[in-house]
């Protein structure tokens, strides 16, 4: 059975600190854009914290939830890319083939996570920077469409090794940038279609719920929802 | 597109008359024969020590193969070399555990950053003007020494001082070895959020001159006054990883957690409960829980031993902090005082944290005493899911760790050695810092960057970054075992910069009479142990006179209540620490979290207190105290007390490379000059300002826009 | 007459321009047939061929990495160190080797980078080399023989597909190679 993978957010663990924001860039070749771009809302994050402000002073609460790609099972994004960039792949992810990509960015209007980001420009890196990239990344050029690929690469490599050595994946093998970088443990990444793995556990667990649930996007990502205290 | 094809479409457009342009500069390099054995698209994995904060987090490094641009022998080329791809928390490291903050991500572009300093620079024209030229290693040594020599000649060896931030590992120890062989004063340690008050309460309390390690993981309710131990104090990985565990780590057991302060911080976000209080009155609120359970017989007073001790009206079960008079001082209600007390009694293991603004206020030290003695009440002292002293830390200098504001003031020095630390930027205004550096008639830096320190030296021998040199760190907290951590070079250097230890070994053995130190190398002083911890003797043991008995007293802010009407408080930020990394585009752009803001200053105003004043989001806003003013972009930010103007501290850099060079403005700018009555260390959450809107927006505050158009919770009520 | 008759042939010439345009257009990128003359004369005839040197004792990195690699000189030396045979390549390569300058090798095979290819994914499966570089053993100077267009690789791709237990079957997926 191929894989499925999928990720669980406990929001009681995530503390809002930004790590998985960074970690994201430097594992993704993810350009900055500039002050003056970022005023335009233009900046790129894959993977954003988001803040959820209740209440008034004196009472006051705030929630963070970092919202990345949901890799859809039934994807906004997919039926309405002209030229299939935007596809299913047999594990259930949803990649951006960057070559197919002419830049319609119909996908990104359709995506109701708003988790796509187009490429206004070619990326700048003034030397040195660039020695920072991953080569295991494409970089993406102008007028292209990226977003959250669940660190595919990394997927792929842990695959190929495991291959090579003709061994299973064990659960845990495979760590996308920002669950790699949580220390807090709130990011959990795994097979789905492995009911013993821990994000299966914890997919199934009561807290769990998916992000804009009933527009029936089927998301392969579970929040568990932040407890109060008892 | 590569040469080949652009040969093709000339030929098929027709248009060929680019093509002598055309020649891509890289072909023309020379190349050098790689003098490290790299597999291609092979990625190695080598260990590491993060530098931006005391924390001492251990790395693991992702080093693959680079073409990378150098120069050899004085040639310039291109050579294959392994070059740091990715910075990953070290699995197993007893800090990091794996993790990192998102500081600590972003640390690989201090390495790469385009505007570091590739090699010695020596100044030639007005100080401060930014006219150097670059010059030699065995020119820049020999300035250095002549400068020494002269001292040494003068028999004015006391004029040579050395400024640093506090506990840089073994290479402080060096600099410090070298300053008192060569006969000069210790180093000058400076850092603006200092922990010099909580050191010495605990040192009062339990006897442990030391900062305090959380067993968090363990521990069922969590009481902090403002320490933001999930963001920016102490070490936040480690505490972020001990969270997780508390919160979700144990089945059907999770950890409540209450935080008080009087600007919702990163940590506030993620309490339970969250208490506002009045500024500077946390320890008042600490006491008032005392003194329920006290009178409430919850607890022995003696539990508290030496912390409890250290408190006036301890033993007579601490009258004057009744519920009633607590509310009347911090703004917490009676009834919260006692429901919290009871709670942190039944809900045990409990413990209790102070850090930040509490302590920087004019009473700071009074708040560290009562949260220890209530921590010792609890029980909370060495027990599982309490606080605790990471065994057998030694500072790598004694002494005070953090100067007092005359240490800066006063540097009469002939010569200064600035390493890793820029109080230009860092110290208030009202220190008169650049003022006493003008007067200093030679200055020689260690520093990467041109900031505002740095860029007043005669003379920048630059230092190697973290990844091409040795590194240590034993941190004095984060681990409940000692933990000294020292990595090796990642990967070579990439310009003409040498390892500090190194220069100060040469310019040791260089002078006239030399001094003997005892290591030969860089890799000998990471390598070297401290010396062995001798038995813990604090200074409260050592002369119990001291134990004097500490009661609250006001806190003093400076500049008067009825025409500056708002408490201050500037706080470390999320992306920039205190500053140091205001220089990363990474961090520039990466979105705050409380705030979404980016490559921005700004000031945190209660919504009623803006709708008052009629300022509006993004609004220009003046911010005035007594000693300057600033001026931002307003953010209507829901967790702020009304009478509390909040600034985050990193951005508005006169000189910081081209990210963070005059972007946005720097609150520590206006603070009041005033110290902790007791320690000295600076109050700098005691300044008193007003505000006034200014105009309208000018697209200075810059928001992620990146959001769902639709909420969760909308769909949720359908 | 005359007037359909240049039209006609107007538009005759503008069809076959544009066709051809259009064809070289989809050429632009690949480089079949590409044989660069090299710095020094390396003969892959004379050394997988006639020597028989296995393909992998020198690019020993399509073993392990998405790289086969260039060999650095002092794989050369391994034997030239000991050989004494003597001609003007070899005296270049030696001189390389004393001057410890690397030998700037023109690439040969080059994929864009937006396709990711592993070396190793590929030996592992049991691929030959010669199956996408053609016979090098035969060839003087090395040449482009594949196209090296995604059309072509998928082919192969394609006919893996049946599944024989012992070599892993191809994958025809986009996310596996693009991303």
């Amino acid at each position: 059975m191929p894989h499925k993978w999928g990720m669980a957010v406990d929001l009681d663990r995530c503390t809002g600190c930004g790590a998985c924001v960074t970690a994201c860039h430097a594992e993704n070749n993810i350009p900055t854009v500039g002050p003056a771009q970022a005023a335009r809302g233009r900046a790129m994050h894959w993977l954003r914290v988001e803040r959820y402000w209740e209440g008034d002073f004196p009472d006051v609460r705030l929630t963070f939830r970092p919202v990345m790609c949901q890799h859809c099972d039934a994807a906004p994004c997919e039926p309405v890319c002209p030229t299939y960039a935007s596809h299913h792949t047999d594990e259930g992810l949803n990649a951006q083939v960057y070559n197919r990509c002419i830049g319609t960015r119909y996908c990104a209007n359709a995506c109701p996570y708003s988790v796509r980001f187009f490429d206004f420009f070619n990326p700048q890196w003034p030397k040195p920077l660039h020695l920072q990239l991953n080569p295991d990344v494409s970089v993406r050029e102008v007028g292209v469409m990226e977003k959250c690929t669940f660190c595919v690469q990394r997927i792929r490599a842990v695959e190929i090794d495991a291959k090579a050595e003709k061994r299973e994946l064990k659960d845990g093998d495979v760590k996308p940038a920002c669950v790699q970088g949580c220390s807090a443990r709130a990011l959990v990444f795994g097979d789905l279609n492995d009911p013993e793995s821990e994000v299966s556990r914890l997919s199934r667990s009561p807290r769990g719920s998916k992000l804009l649930e009933d527009v029936g996007t089927l998301p392969k990502v579970t929040y568990l929802e932040r407890q109060t205290q008892v | 597109m590569d040469r080949r094809d652009f040969i093709k479409l000339t030929a098929v457009t027709g248009t060929s008359a680019t093509l002598a342009s055309c020649g891509n500069s890289e072909h023309q390099l020379i190349r050098f024969v790689p003098d490290e054995d790299l597999v291609p698209g092979v990625a190695e994995w080598k260990p590491g020590v993060c530098p931006l904060c005391a924390a001492g987090c251990g790395l693991s490094v992702r080093v693959m193969e680079a073409d990378v641009e150098t120069v050899r022998n004085g040639q310039a080329g291109v050579v294959k070399m392994g070059v740091a791809k990715k910075l990953e928390g070290q699995a197993g490291h007893p800090i990091s555990q794996g993790g990192l903050c998102a500081r600590g991500q972003a640390a690989i572009q201090v390495t790469y950053h385009p505007d570091r300093l590739a090699h010695p620079l020596k100044r030639s024209g007005a100080r401060g003007a930014g006219e150097l030229k670059e010059v030699t290693w065995d020119e820049a040594i020999a300035e250095l020494v002549g400068h020494l020599d002269a001292l040494a000649a003068a028999q004015d060896q006391k004029s040579l001082a050395f400024l640093t931030r506090p506990r840089r590992g073994r290479r402080l120890a060096l600099a410090a070895e070298f300053l008192n062989r060569f006969g000069a004063p210790a180093p000058v340690p400076f850092e603006l959020f200092g922990e010099e008050v909580l050191r010495r309460a605990n040192a009062i309390s339990f006897g442990h001159e030391q900062l305090p390690t959380f067993d968090l993981a363990r521990s069922r309710f969590v009481i902090a006054f403002g320490a933001d131990f999930l963001g920016t104090w102490n070490s936040p990985v480690a505490q972020n990883a001990a969270y997780g565990a508390m919160r979700q780590g144990r089945p059907g057991q999770r950890g409540a957690f209450v935080q008080v302060e009087s600007r919702m911080s990163l940590t506030g976000a993620n309490a339970d409960q969250w208490v506002p209080v009045k500024p500077g009155t946390d320890g008042v609120l600490a006491l008032g829980l005392a003194h329920v359970m006290l009178s409430n017989k919850l607890r022995p007073a003696d539990a508290a031993g030496r912390a409890g001790a250290a408190i006036d009206g301890w033993s007579g079960g601490l009258a004057d902090y009744t519920p009633a008079r607590v509310e009347q001082v911090t703004g917490v209600s009676a009834k919260r005082v006692d429901r919290l007390a009871r709670e942190l009694v039944e809900l045990g293991p409990a413990v209790a944290m102070i850090g930040g603004a509490p302590l920087a206020h004019t009473n700071g030290l009074f708040h560290a005493l009562a949260v220890n003695a209530l921590n010792g009440l609890l029980g909370a002292v060495g027990q599982p899911g309490g606080v605790f002293f990471t065994p057998g830390f030694q500072p790598s200098v004694p002494g005070p760790q953090v100067p007092s504001p005359q240490a800066l003031q006063n540097l009469s020095a002939k010569v200064l050695l600035v390493d890793d630390v820029n109080p230009v930027f860092g110290a208030p205004k009202a220190w008169k810092v650049r003022e006493a550096l003008a007067k200093i008639p030679f200055i020689a830096s260690f520093s990467s960057f041109l900031d505002e320190t740095s860029s007043l030296a005669d003379l920048i021998l630059p230092d190697h970054s973290f990844l091409e040199s040795w590194v240590d760190s034993t941190p004095e907290s984060g681990a409940l075992e000692a933990v000294t951590t020292v990595a090796g070079p990642v990967m070579k250097p990439l310009y003409q910069t040498r390892a500090t230890a190194d220069v100060l070994i040469e310019v040791a053995g260089k002078l006239k009479s030399p001094i003997a130190l005892p290591w030969k190398t860089a890799e000998e002083v990471a390598k070297s142990q401290p010396p062995a911890p001798s038995p813990q003797s604090p200074p409260a043991a050592r002369s119990p006179e001291r134990l004097a008995l500490r009661k609250y007293s006001e806190p003093v802010f400076d500049g008067d209540a009825a025409q500056y009407p708002f408490h201050f408080l500037p706080y470390m930020s999320q992306q920039f620490g205190d500053g140091s990394t205001a220089h990363l585009p990474w961090l520039q752009e990466m979105p705050d979290p409380l705030t979404s803001a980016m490559w921005s200053s700004w000031v945190e105003i209660n919504p009623q207190t803006a709708e008052r004043l009629e300022i509006a989001q993004g609004d220009l806003v003046d911010i005035t105290s007594p000693h300057g003013v600033v001026r931002a972009p307003a953010m209507i930010f829901p967790g702020v007390a009304p009478d509390v103007i909040a600034m985050p501290v990193g951005q508005g850099h006169e000189t910081f490379t081209r990210y963070a060079s005059n972007r946005g403005v720097n609150p520590i700018g206006i603070l009041a000059p005033a110290t902790d009555a007791e320690t000295g260390a600076l109050a700098w959450a005691a300044t008193r300002v007003k505000i006034a809107r200014a105009g309208g927006g000018n697209g200075s505050l810059i928001m992620f826009a990146g959001e769902m158009r639709e909420h969760p919770h909308e769909h949720e009520t359908r | 007459m005359l007037r359909r008759f240049v039209f006609l042939a107007t538009a005759i010439v503008c069809l076959i321009s544009a066709g051809l345009v259009a064809y070289e257009m989809s050429r632009v990128g690949v480089h079949q047939g590409y044989a660069p003359e090299q710095p020094i004369a390396f003969s892959h005839k004379l050394h997988a061929g006639d020597s028989r040197i296995q393909c992998l004792y020198c690019h020993f990195g399509a073993r392990t990495s998405r790289h086969a690699g260039i060999p650095p000189v002092n794989v050369c030396m391994n034997c030239h160190g000991m050989l004494t045979k003597q001609s003007v390549d070899i005296e270049k390569l030696k001189e390389l080797v004393e001057r410890r300058q690397p030998a700037q090798w023109i690439k040969v095979h080059n994929l864009p980078d937006f396709v990711y290819f592993n070396h190793s994914q590929h030996v592992i499966s049991g691929v030959a080399c010669q199956t996408c570089h053609g016979p090098v053993e035969t060839m003087a100077r090395v040449r482009q023989q594949a196209p090296l267009t995604m059309g072509w690789c998928i082919q192969c791709h394609r006919s893996r597909q049946v599944s024989d237990p012992h070599t892993p079957a191809a994958n025809l997926d986009c996310g596996k190679c693009h991303y």
